[in-house]
């Protein structure tokens, strides 16, 4: 049973990481490419932060919310040797610096970390 | 009198009727006896008749939930309130193709290799036993056709403990799409393809046993799939509001508003409209109606919100006087939108988003009604990062040169921005664009027209042809003309721009057709009154 929806921003700067944690926490297989919001102050590039809104399944948002960062990379090694995923060496900058919120809408959240949304047809 | 065929029956119409667009015509002679109703027979729409000439295209419908599954491999199936990663198309019926497995009861371990494993048969079971510590496997070879979807089944047997996984991929063992459940529908991406079932984790002497190990191809080539949660739009089950108006007097059509409560804060009816005013520094003033509520019913808000001397307007629904339990609306995009009420009295709060005294807000046609369930569901796509995508995006399915139809049930939340209900590529888009007008696209021109009411459902249709294109609202032509020259080719995207990039779709989804020929008049009103039977308009 997932659970949501959750708002997800990390910056620019661990994007990599947030995306390696989350492709073993993704009960799917694409959750490398969790985090697709691209944002920034004035919501122009370069982005600064990358958002998301998804589901989550219970025992993720317990992990993400309560657990020390010791404690999150244990269950984050838990579930990657369940799930066959490919493991990762450190959680630490993800942790730390996830912004997660479930009371207001994506755009509202957004709005309160001083952030607009970069849209940008491809050529 | 004329005879009509319709789906395969005939039909003798008033001659005023045939031709459809008579506005009088209402009933023709069914063939079992007696006058029926046209809109009856056109909500009865046999939708895989359009594909009856093996036409190429796809059939998405979200009330049949068991097309709808939570993952993209079809594990498992998708509940209300869940995301959706697989839709399968039923264009082509609901019939699985030959079985691809040799000897999957199995009546001995032939036509199955071992790799670190031993294979033995116990009970009609294939038991597959780790030979050392490593991910020991049973594999076979399939023959499978490239671009096609096939479904993978097992049954279940004993277990050491660890629980087994099927997977299927283009190589002995592969990965490429495994589960511990007992489905998984998987788009072959090669001829020889691979199916193996697993012994378990990699400990020496762990054991699974499977049997009835099957593969059947899936009917429908145009399946759309999403495989990051994030990106997922969510099952919902469709709610009529039929209902009577809870909100007195809710188009201000009158000065009474003596069942607004107020908080720092003076309400009027100003030119038909609320205009709450702020009367205390510091403070966001506010009225608010209590409404009586059936717990656990569910019900839909709307309002027009205009910000006033304000800049900007919210409107709330709670359990209590100014509260927002169930709704914190900030903006004309948030409403209509539903909850479940969970107290007896739900409020709804019309608050200033000012703290200065005497500024003021104005709100309109405040409405609550209660639901009824349906029995239709549909998608709910967030406006922020959901979509999905056809499953063949190397193959070349979704490759129609014109003429094609694009066809789609959708809910279009917002008035502000472009939106889209399908995204073809290259540049074949049908959909909202900014402002009030529906789109179609296939290229150099926009085809645009229409009044479109945001939170309402349309059934859109784009005819894509050339200069002659032809863009229907809810079975009425809006727009005809030209609306650009690319060929369809492929992959399509629901919910967004071409790429699941950009113009995401905000709002409802509640089914569709993409086909590579155009529709005939009779089949314009027959998909559009089908469609409407699955938004509630009908």
């Amino acid at each position: 049973m997932l659970v949501g929806p959750y708002n997800l921003i990390v910056p620019v700067g661990v994007l990599q990481n947030s995306s390696d944690v989350f492709n073993i926490l993704d009960p799917d297989s694409g959750g490398s490419k969790t985090f697709s919001v691209r944002l920034s102050a004035n919501g122009l590039e370069p982005a600064t932060y990358w958002g998301a809104s998804t589901w989550l399944e219970e025992a993720t948002v317990n992990a993400l919310k309560n657990m020390t960062t010791t404690q999150f990379k244990a269950y984050v090694d838990q579930v990657a040797a369940q799930r066959r995923r490919t493991p990762i060496g450190s959680i630490t900058a993800f942790k730390n610096a996830l912004l997660m919120d479930n009371t207001m809408s994506f755009w509202d959240f957004i709005a309160s970390q001083g952030l607009q949304r970069i849209e940008v047809l491809p050529a | 009198m004329k005879r009509v065929v319709i789906n395969g029956v005939n039909h003798d119409f008033p001659d005023k009727f045939v031709g459809v667009g008579n506005p009088d015509a209402t009933a023709y002679r069914s063939p079992t006896g007696g006058w029926r109703s046209k809109a009856g027979l056109l909500a009865s729409f046999a939708v895989l008749s359009l594909f009856a000439a093996n036409e190429k295209g796809a059939w998405y419908d979200p009330s049949d939930l068991s097309t709808m599954f939570v993952d993209h491999m079809g594990v498992t199936s998708a509940t209300v309130g869940q995301p959706v990663g697989l839709m399968l198309d039923k264009s082509q019926g609901s019939t699985l193709g030959a079985e691809k497995v040799t000897n999957g009861a199995p009546a001995s371990t032939a036509n199955w290799t071992p790799s670190v494993a031993n294979l033995t048969i116990n009970n009609g079971f294939l038991r597959v036993t780790n030979s050392g510590a490593n991910y020991g496997y049973a594999t076979q070879q399939l023959t499978l056709t490239p671009g096609k979807t096939y479904i993978a089944t097992y049954e279940k047997g004993g277990s050491s403990g660890v629980l087994g996984a099927i997977s299927a991929g283009p190589g002995s063992g592969n990965l490429t799409y495994s589960t511990s459940g007992t489905r998984l529908i998987f788009t072959a991406s090669q001829a020889a393809f691979w199916i193996s079932v697993w012994a378990g984790q990699n400990v020496a002497g762990q054991y699974n046993e499977y049997k009835n190990i099957s593969v059947k191809e899936l009917p429908g080539t145009g399946h759309m799939l999403q495989s990051t949660t994030s990106k997922k739009p969510i099952l919902r089950r469709n709610y009529n509001f039929t209902g009577p108006e809870l909100v007195p007097n809710s188009s201000f059509s009158s000065l009474s508003i003596a069942d607004w409560q107020l908080s720092n804060a003076t309400a009027e009816v100003v030119g038909g409209r609320l205009r709450v005013t702020n009367t205390l520094a510091g403070s966001t003033g506010y009225a608010s109606i209590p409404i009586t509520t059936v717990v656990g019913a569910t019900y839909r808000i709307a309002a027009d919100l205009l910000p006033g001397t304000a800049g900007s307007v919210r409107l709330r629904v709670g359990t209590s006087k100014g509260a927002s339990q169930l709704l914190a609306a900030t903006s004309t995009n948030a409403v209509p939108a539903e909850f479940v009420a969970t107290s007896a009295t739900t409020w709804i709060t019309c608050i200033i988003n000012s703290t200065t005294v005497g500024i003021y807000a104005e709100w309109d046609n405040i409405s609550l009604k209660e639901g009824t369930a349906s029995d239709n569901y549909y998608l709910e796509f967030d406006g922020v990062d959901d979509w999905m995508e056809s499953v063949n995006q190397a193959a070349a399915f979704f490759s129609f040169a014109q003429p094609n139809t694009l066809v789609g049930a959708a809910t279009i939340i917002g008035l502000t921005t472009a939106q889209n209900v399908y995204g073809g590529s290259p540049d074949q888009i049908l959909g909202a664009w900014s402002g009030s007008a529906v789109r179609l696209n296939a290229g150099a021109s926009t085809l645009t027209g229409g009044v479109r009411i945001s939170g309402q459902p349309n059934v859109l249709i784009g005819a894509v042809n050339g200069n002659t294109s032809k863009l229907i609202v809810d079975g009425t032509e809006v727009a005809a003309g030209a609306a650009g020259a690319n060929n369809l080719a492929g992959p399509m995207y629901l919910g967004s721009y071409r790429t699941g990039t950009a113009q995401y779709l905000t709002g409802r989804y509640f089914g569709g057709v993409i086909l590579n020929r155009l529709l005939t008049a009779a089949e314009t009103a027959g998909i559009t009154a089908h469609l409407k039977t699955k938004t509630g308009q009908a």
